[in-house]
């Protein structure tokens, strides 16, 4: 790349931009991990905290319930004594004419392409997403649909099941739709049918992301009913395996889609509980010409709610000190600094402490104009240590509010 | 390809592949193989995607929010990107991503701006100055073509890896980037002698 005598000499130019001083501070990388972790934790607390108001709001729902008289549950509904018509891929034939006076039900037994590639009447999607999410007359095109075609979130239709969900004869159409996007992302289930004109038209919301559901999973028919497969915690950075899922079941009122069966709200996830550790400032006194000992009293607690079966320690140390006798089931690895020692404990009922001894030994030179070391360390629970893929391997995240106490630091310094 | 937990449609930024093979010169070509600590990693690799953000975005509050928005994303991820050869390219595209899109950096700053520390630099240099608005002129494959070469320091080859084309385009990106790059930096240097 030959450059003329008139060219700035481009080379040197770069050298002295990447030679200089630092461009900014940093917030640090705890500042990077709190918010991943409140981007996890967010769904699940938010949803376990709606989940009381759901259940307050149970009664309610179950009286307005008994009122409308539910469509008949579930199973063995007798088949509908009209013929089911034939599926056709293409809408345009005429439905066949009847001899009874009553004309036939539309037939709103409508496949997963051609809905992925209609025009649909989709209900507006929560607030933190309306900018982003098209809703009222969306045109989809191979199940997708954004606002525009570098939106960030768009909308994916991922299923379709089909029952005769208002008895009438002829099958509807549920799907199970996301608006999705990095780190954040709304599934609902909508029904559609068809009109006279055999255009399609929505019956209504099934179910959305309201109460306790962090996530729709998949879908079912079953009767006249729809089932959704619902989890209590989604998003990125949970852990394989943490969520709950549960079959909740969703039948036409005649105004709108209720639950009609299944569990109404997740119990308390069995994975959360409330761990924190704590630990002094160290002095290592000497013990000999060159070494200086002491030992790193860190108090491990189990807040609650759930027992921890698992929790998982990690110290890490500066430079030359060392743990010279660690808990039966340690790992030791190298850090850039110094050492990191990752050791699982004996689990911890609710409303119980640990209290792990660890003693320390360094050269007594480690001290000589330095200065003071400092202690790092971390409690978690549910790390299985694979670390094979994603999620698999990480620990289960802490109630919302409180992983600030799941870390705790201090000095190593010789003894005065 | 990373794999996002709960929402299955989450689409990801794809990273640079785990076994893309380089030959480091320092800066965030990474601390290689299997980093421990996500902390070290992080004050090891902040600074240099710093000075490569800078000059993609020419500001430094959006340079910062984007790095760390990058860093937020990859913590979750910690226990595989440690084993990519070079984690903080996969850091270093996502945030770009993240700069480039306005939503993205919206969203960024919002999650950031509680963590910003008063700053105790100085902030950009003159000099420093000078080169990230000249390079702001560019097109942004050929920013982002530079940047890589000169001052993430990748080869030729791996930049066409990461991007995904032939080297020849690589080189062409380059060849007129730097043209272009010159000439804006001559302007500014001919309005900064009339001024």
């Amino acid at each position: 790349m030959p450059e003329n005598d008139n060219t700035p000499n481009l080379d040197h130019i770069f050298t002295a931009y990447t030679s200089g001083g630092p461009l900014a501070a940093p917030a640090g990388p705890a500042a990077a991990q709190h918010i991943a972790r409140r981007r996890r934790t967010t769904r699940i607390i938010t949803a376990g905290v709606l989940a009381v108001a759901l259940l307050a709001a149970t009664p309610a729902v179950a009286s307005t319930w008994t009122n409308q008289e539910p469509p008949a549950l579930p199973a063995d509904t007798p088949t509908p004594t009209t013929p089911a018509p034939s599926l056709s891929p293409t809408p345009s034939a005429s439905p066949t004419p009847s001899t009874t006076p009553s004309t036939p039900p539309p037939n709103g037994q409508i496949g997963k392409t051609e809905l992925g590639n209609a025009t649909l009447e989709l209900p507006a999607w929560p607030e933190y997403l309306k900018e982003h999410c098209p809703a009222g007359r969306v045109k989809f095109s191979d199940g997708t649909a954004q606002l525009a075609p570098n939106s960030e979130l768009r909308i994916k239709l991922t299923e379709v099941v089909h029952a005769d969900f208002d008895q009438d004869g002829a099958k509807e159409t549920a799907a199970l739709i996301n608006c999705s996007g990095i780190e954040m992302g709304e599934a609902r289930v909508l029904a559609f049918d068809r009109d006279a004109s055999d255009n399609i038209v929505t019956m209504g919301l099934v179910t959305g992301q309201t109460g306790d559901i962090a996530w729709i999973r998949g879908i079912r028919a079953k009767g006249t009913a729809v089932e959704a497969e619902v989890v209590d915690a989604a998003g990125e950075g949970v852990v394989e395996g943490f969520a709950q899922s549960q079959w909740r079941t969703y039948s036409w009122s005649g105004k709108g889609f209720v639950q009609s069966g299944g569990p109404s709200m997740f119990p308390p996830n069995p994975r959360v509980t409330d761990l924190s550790i704590s630990g002094d400032d160290v002095q290592l006194v000497p013990d000999g010409t060159d070494t200086a000992s002491g030992t790193l009293r860190l108090t491990v607690s189990n807040q609650g709610p759930q027992r921890a079966t698992d929790p998982y320690l990690t110290v890490d140390l500066p430079g030359e000190i060392t743990i010279t006798s660690l808990p039966a089931k340690c790992e030791t690895s190298k850090t850039l600094s110094g050492t990191r020692y990752r050791c699982w404990l004996p689990a911890l009922a609710v409303n119980a402490d640990s209290v792990v001894d660890l003693p320390l030994s360094a050269p007594k030179s480690v001290f000589d104009g330095a200065q003071p070391g400092r202690w790092e360390a971390k409690i978690v629970w549910g790390y299985t240590g694979t670390d094979t893929g994603d999620g698999k391997g990480w620990p289960y995240p802490e109630p919302d509010g409180a992983e600030d106490d799941n870390s705790a630091n201090g000095n190593v310094l010789p003894a005065p | 390809m990373v794999r996002t937990h709960g929402p299955e449609d989450i689409r990801e930024e794809p990273p640079p592949t785990p076994t893309a093979t380089a030959t480091a010169t320092g800066d965030t070509k990474d601390v290689a193989g299997v980093v421990d600590s996500f902390e070290e990693f992080y004050a090891a690799t902040f600074q240099p995607l710093m000075l490569q953000l800078y000059a993609y975005t020419a500001d430094i509050d959006q340079a910062r929010d984007a790095v760390q928005e990058a860093f937020s994303r990859a913590w979750p991820r910690w226990n595989n990107l440690a084993h990519y050869d070079h984690p903080a390219a996969w850091i270093r595209t996502v945030a770009m991503n993240v700069a480039r899109s306005r939503w993205r950096r919206l969203r960024a700053a919002r999650a950031h701006a509680r963590f910003r520390r008063d700053d105790t630099t100085d902030g950009p240099t003159p000099d420093r100055v000078a080169l990230a608005r000249a390079l702001a002129t560019l097109p942004e494959k050929q920013r982002r073509a530079i940047i890589l070469f000169h001052i993430a320091d990748l080869s030729i080859t791996e930049i066409a890896e990461q991007q995904g084309v032939a080297p020849g385009t690589i080189k062409s990106w380059l060849h007129r980037g730097r043209a272009a790059l010159a000439t804006a930096l001559s302007d500014t240097e001919t309005e900064e002698t009339n001024a």
